[in-house]
């Protein structure tokens, strides 16, 4: 199981985390089924995606033989495998469908939106407006509950019944903290 | 001060100071955050998987269905089945001490109609999410240390 994914320009490239092995490793040992045992494997997934069982959906993933795997059924893994609640698994899922099917648009996509975070080379400095901020939400956020608030550097600048009413009143949203107030 | 490792490596490159809400019983622990460059707040929930963004904040990103990279997709949280789309979006946990953090993850946009997390802007789950990141909470000052996972 490749940690190689694809961007959303279909650039090839190496998460910085990898993506962990353990399942790979099960995955590259199940052993060969005959095909009746395939069909079931795979019936086994959604059964467990529509009963909720993250455990009885693992063992059903280790069933498959995934090299004998459509994008289609792949694509459905991936689906079932989120709906079971079975989360990395998905992602895994979905990489090893890249590496199987690396030309399937949709592939391609499940595996980025799935892959694991990519950082940034975006380190900001410290920002002390945050602690003013919060200053402002604790001492005054009660008085409008319900509503959402822009805050800036400790000053309310506006608030609305909707994040989109809110944005609608300012002239400019950067470095403006808009939040639910509870 | 960052935390460090025993042989003086960082653990953190940065820290900010959390807010939190609820009662002991249900606290909350709330960061500022950057959002595909907009500030907001998320709630740190590691029952939840992904960046979970409400769908009034996505409207606001401009994270429409159109946009998304898996669409019309339940998935399981907390035991509750919710539907809805999933995006890749670039989150900035901001520092007060050191540096900020950005990465993009996974974020999972709930349908409007499940009115799921109406109330909140965004949560930070772990899987997917937080479980690519160090991070550490000091409760006696309130401090939400992270860093960049080494591997």
């Amino acid at each position: 199981l490749s940690g190689n994914i694809i961007n959303k320009k279909g650039d090839r490239k190496q998460p910085p985390f990898g993506i962990d092995g353990g399942l790979s490793e099960r995955l590259e040992d199940t052993s060969a089924s005959n095909i009746d045992q395939e069909e079931g494997a795979i019936a086994g997934l959604e059964a467990a995606a529509d009963a909720g069982d993250e455990h009885a959906f693992l063992a059903a993933v280790k069933s498959v033989e995934w090299s004998e795997r459509t994008a289609a059924e792949f694509l459905c893994a991936t689906r079932l495998a989120l709906k079971a609640g079975a989360h990395s698994v998905a992602r895994q899922i979905s990489a090893l469908g890249l590496e199987r099917h690396p030309t399937n648009p949709q592939i391609q996509k499940f595996a980025y939106a799935l892959a694991p975070p990519r950082t940034i080379g975006r380190a900001l400095p410290p920002d002390p407006t945050i602690e003013a901020n919060q200053k402002w939400l604790r001492e005054h956020a009660g008085e409008y509950t319900g509503k959402w608030v822009a805050v800036k550097d400790g000053h309310l600048l506006g608030a609305a019944a909707s994040l989109r009413h809110l944005v609608d009143q300012l002239d400019n949203i950067d470095g403006v903290l808009l939040t639910a107030a509870r | 001060m960052l935390l460090t490792f025993d042989n003086g490596d960082q653990f953190a490159s940065g820290a900010v100071g959390y807010s939190s809400s609820g009662s002991a019983f249900a606290a909350r622990l709330i960061l500022e955050v950057e959002v595909e460059g907009r500030r907001t707040e998320a709630i740190i929930d590691t029952a939840a998987p992904f960046l979970i963004c409400s769908p009034e904040l996505a409207e606001h990103l401009g994270a429409d269905a159109l946009d998304a990279l898996i669409d019309d997709q339940e998935i399981l949280i907390r035991g509750i089945r919710i539907k809805g789309r999933i995006h890749r979006i670039n989150l900035t946990i901001l520092a007060t001490a050191g540096t900020s953090l950005s990465f993009d993850v996974t974020a999972f946009v709930p349908d409007a109609s499940k009115n799921f997390g109406a109330a909140h802007p965004a949560f930070l789950g772990y899987g997917g999410c937080l479980e690519w990141i160090r991070f550490a909470v000091d409760p006696s000052t309130e401090t939400f240390y992270f860093g960049p996972r080494s591997n």
